[in-house]
């Protein structure tokens, strides 16, 4: 397993593009293991597409280039210009809060944020905002959506912990949006700091505002829709992200005719080279998990932190940093599947309370997903808005400080998640 | 001619990989609106996720033409322009074998697989998707190959005469 | 001195499931008497991957394991799908007849050796399956339109259809959420899967229609098997059917207990059930799949007609 991870590391910084070095990495596993066959790898790697789940992934993708293709796009971003026209980094401003109301239709960060990369990346760069900074927001944003009901990662912890589901929704909310607000501050001031200027003096009126809504309706409905669709029982979370396309379509012949055949090809075009490129990271990063899990790790090094100390918030403490830790070379659903089992039974012994760790252990394990040497969120907008990772991570601190600020706060205040679950279910 | 035969391939190649694209989408806006009225589907779920293995690997190998596939080159960027390409072929070698070696197991896997079928799809053999893995390596070594070739052509250049200059370099 | 042996034992159940338990205890009773040699570790809420994946593992001669049913198996002889159809058993007892049928002995070594799957043991025994819906059923037409989530298999699809349901296929993950949010109406489960899932958030009725009794199959790689001195091959098996037997036991004996928690937990037990009704309409699957034949004789051998 340690050739594993040289292995990766050396493949990594030699340049190989990430898929492949994971794949070799993780091949090498298979190559050590005498009972294990090398048609396994290939199997792995194909169970990798065959989840219904991840289908939301290329679907969202395949919505946010529909949009752009059928003008959905750019009056969502007419729009947005006069409410949120005044505020410095605004375009930024506007990624904080799609991705909140993503959050009550998804909970894949990685659709998410690569949907946003493709609809308001263009015109960030557009511009002026560097692409660095472009990518860490809308990668970083997009974990707003893990904490907001619905997601499988709680749904996940709660199945194999026995923790009510509902609680576990309903504690995920004010952490969603604590983050938001804590993006939202961090935009407002690197913006300032790098001078993405306000596009107007002070707020549109109210005129202004109802006018533009009323013109570009079909485009803002988009999300409002998608929310009731899948509230009212129509759709399951992977069946939005189709619904979205459809709806796309729909706009772009109906209300704004813009969309013809030749921008139809040219959105699924768009669509297959980034879903390509991200599903190809998920399928081989398959290989380097599956060892994980065949070598049970991470259990290992859970079972040995937990008996370095006795003091409950200092356990929970070395859980928290070696949970942040890990997620930064394994996916976060991996982390729950594998360590929730362990965790939750620890967590009942030294009386941290079950609901209020598991918010803070699958939003934690999210950050990961923008952090080297495995995230895939962060690879996946760095290849849409083509940005290096070196610029992501120079540029995107500030939102990972953010992240971690807010996972303090969880951390040190248990009442910031367990305030709504009491308020609603006593 | 051989170039003008790998162009019609690569037409075809992302041609087919926006159609299974688009027909997982339509699978998945069929399956919920049977499910809508009434008479759900019992095979949408896993004849979408068929569809989409096949889009995966097919655009997998259009997102290495096009050189979407990110990497790390933080470190690569310090080195002489000689030393990167060197570094680049050696990548190029290391890739070429994995995905040689992974469509050839993927081959017997699709044979030792027949009798797997998907469970709500009775008589619809797993071979079908599992092709997809061993057909989307070749298709990858073929470009590996084509890069390598360019790299090398490349790193010739470099070593000649001319002034060492950064061009060349694509990526 | 490390084992010689590691088999690595998957199912899909959570931690807090009876047969985690139990098949601990049967790792822990192999590995006692083959001082330490076997060694069986076990891997709860399918963490080492997908059931199917699994045994395609098991066919390639990996030492891995899974917690099978007779649908899966089904894909492979067609008529073991037989064991999971409605109202097929209706007694842990008959199910431990059926290891002595000469019949269901075929399909095994048909698995074993056309196959390469190797089935330890189907004396695992999950209870009784249940309609759990939010509104009280009783009779078949009860359940008319009510889309309950089921498993895509065949068996299990036309199962559901024939009691009345509309199938309605969704991941085990999804079931929650979907739910709650009305895609579909209802689940059939056992009772353990009630709070391991937290249903009884979203779901008021536990309707006793006991429509399956859902066995499950041990099976494991007949390659790697076969690779095992005969005295720890016996051992194995035996102690799998033992582990099994006092599993489904304890699980039958805790009913009342279960019952209770749900009930504790919000959920109203419907049990005025028309039985006759519902095992009348289920023959209709057995029909739809060609498989009343197969039951028929199943039904000889084990002198119940
Ligand atoms: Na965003
Ligand atoms: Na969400």
């Amino acid at each position: 397993m340690t050739l594993v991870l040289v292995a990766f590391l050396v493949l990594l910084l030699l340049g190989m593009p990430v898929a492949f070095a994971i794949g070799i990495a993780g091949f090498l596993f298979f190559l050590q293991q005498p009972h294990l066959p090398l048609t396994m790898p290939v199997q792995l790697v194909l169970s990798e597409t065959q989840s219904f789940s991840l289908l939301a992934i290329p679907m969202f993708v395949f919505a946010g280039n529909l949009m752009n293709a059928t003008g959905v796009t750019k009056r969502l971003v007419e729009f947005a210009r006069v409410v949120a026209g005044h505020m410095w980094g605004w375009l930024g401003q506007v990624s904080v809060i799609l991705s909140t109301l993503m959050g009550g239709v998804t909970g894949s960060a990685i659709a998410d944020s690569a949907m946003q990369a493709r609809i308001m990346g263009p015109e960030m760069i557009r511009r002026g905002y560097s692409r660095g900074w472009a990518a860490a927001n809308f990668a970083f944003t997009a974990l707003i959506t893990i904490a907001i009901p619905p997601g499988i990662g709680l749904v996940l912890y709660g199945s194999i912990g026995q923790v009510s589901i509902g609680r576990l929704f309903a504690g995920g909310l004010v952490p969603g949006l604590l983050m938001a607000l804590a993006y939202g501050i961090v935009v407002s001031i690197t913006a300032r700091r790098r001078g993405y200027r306000p596009e107007r003096e002070r707020p549109a009126p109210v005129r202004d505002i109802a006018r533009t809504g009323v013109a570009t309706i079909w485009a803002i409905m988009f999300p409002i829709l998608l929310i009731v669709t899948l509230r009212s029982g129509l759709l399951v979370p992977s069946e939005a992200g189709a619904a979205a396309c459809l709806y796309a379509v729909l706009v772009g012949l109906l209300a704004y005719r813009e969309l013809d055949w030749e921008r139809f090809k040219q959105a699924a075009q768009s669509s297959i080279l980034d879903t390509g490129m991200i599903m190809l990271l998920i399928a081989m990063s398959g290989l380097v998990s599956y060892a994980m899990k065949w070598e049970m790790i991470p259990q290992t090094l859970t079972q040995t932190l937990i008996g370095l100390s006795s003091n409950p918030l200092v356990i929970l403490f070395i859980i928290l940093v070696f949970l942040l830790l890990l997620g930064t070379v394994l996916d976060s659903t991996v982390i729950i599947l594998l360590l929730s089992a362990i965790l939750v039974p620890v967590m009942k012994g030294i009386g941290v309370d079950l609901v209020h760790f598991g918010v803070l252990f699958v939003i934690t394990c999210a950050v990961g997903l923008n952090t080297p040497p495995v995230g895939l969120s962060m690879y996946g907008v760095c290849s849409i808005l083509d940005c290096s990772v070196g610029d992501f991570v120079r540029e995107g601190w500030p939102f990972f400080v953010a992240a971690l600020c807010v996972i303090a706060l969880m951390f040190l205040f248990p009442q910031v998640v367990l305030w709504l679950p009491n308020l609603i279910f006593g | 001619m051989l170039r003008r035969v790998y162009a019609v391939i690569c037409e075809w190649e992302e041609r087919l990989a926006r159609f299974l694209l688009t027909a997982t989408l339509a699978v998945i806006l069929f399956a919920a609106f049977t499910r809508y009225i009434g008479h759900p589907i019992a095979w949408g779920m896993e004849f979408a996720t068929f569809l989409f293995a096949w889009a995966v690997f097919l655009a997998a190998d259009a997102a290495f033409r096009h050189d979407r596939h990110p990497s790390v080159d933080l470190f690569v960027n310090l080195l002489p322009e000689k030393v990167r390409l060197g570094v680049k072929l050696f990548n190029y070698a290391l890739i070429l074998i994995f995905l040689a070696v992974l469509a050839y197991h993927g081959s017997t896997l699709t044979w030792t697989t027949r009798f797997r079928t998907y469970s709500g799809i009775p008589g619809f053999s797993y071979a079908w998707p599992t092709l997809s893995v061993p057909v989307g390596c070749v298709l990858l070594s073929i470009t590996t190959i084509l890069k390598a070739r360019e790299t090398w052509q490349a790193l010739r250049g470099a070593g000649g005469c001319e002034a060492p200059g950064d061009g060349g370099d694509q990526a | 001195a490390a084992p010689t042996y590691t088999l690595r034992f998957n199912h899909v159940l959570g931690p807090n499931h009876p047969y985690h338990k139990w098949l601990q205890v049967w790792a822990d009773r192999v590995y006692e008497r083959t001082n330490g040699d076997l060694q069986i570790l076990v891997f709860h809420s399918s963490q080492l991957g997908v059931e199917e994946d699994i045994i395609e593992q098991i066919r390639m001669g990996v030492p891995v394991g899974q917690n099978t049913d007779s649908a899966r198996m089904g894909n492979y002889v067609p008529e073991i799908a037989v064991m999971n159809g409605p109202y097929f058993v209706e007694s842990l007892e008959e199910v431990w007849a059926l290891n002595d049928l000469p019949m269901v002995q075929e399909w095994i070594d048909k698995l074993a050796n056309e196959y390469g799957i190797r089935v330890l043991s189907f004396n695992w025994v999950q209870g009784f399956r249940h309609f759990m819906t939010n509104k009280p059923i009783s009779k078949p037409a009860d359940l008319a339109g009510l889309k309950i989530r089921t498993p895509p298999a065949p068996i299990w699809q036309e199962s559901v259809r024939a009691l009345g349901a509309v199938p309605t296929a969704m991941n085990f993950g999804e079931m929650y959420t979907g739910i709650q949010q009305g895609v579909v109406d209802g689940a059939e489960l056992v009772y353990d899967n009630i709070e391991d899932h937290a249903l009884h958030e979203v779901l008021d009725y536990v309707n006793e229609t006991k429509h399956f009794l859902l066995i499950n199959f041990e099976v494991i790689s007949e390659r790697w098997f076969q690779s095992l001195p005969k005295e720890y091959q016996e051992i194995l098996v035996e102690e799998c059917n033992k582990a099994g037997m006092e599993a489904s036991y304890e699980i039958e004996r805790d009913t009342a207990a279960k019952r209770a928690r749900a009930q504790e937990l919000g959920m109203t037990i419907h049990t005025d059930i028309d039985y006759d009704a519902f095992r009348k309409a289920g023959l209709a699957a057995y029909e739809r799949l060609g498989l009343t034949k197969v039951r028929e004789e199943i039904y000889r051998q084990l002198g119940k007609i």
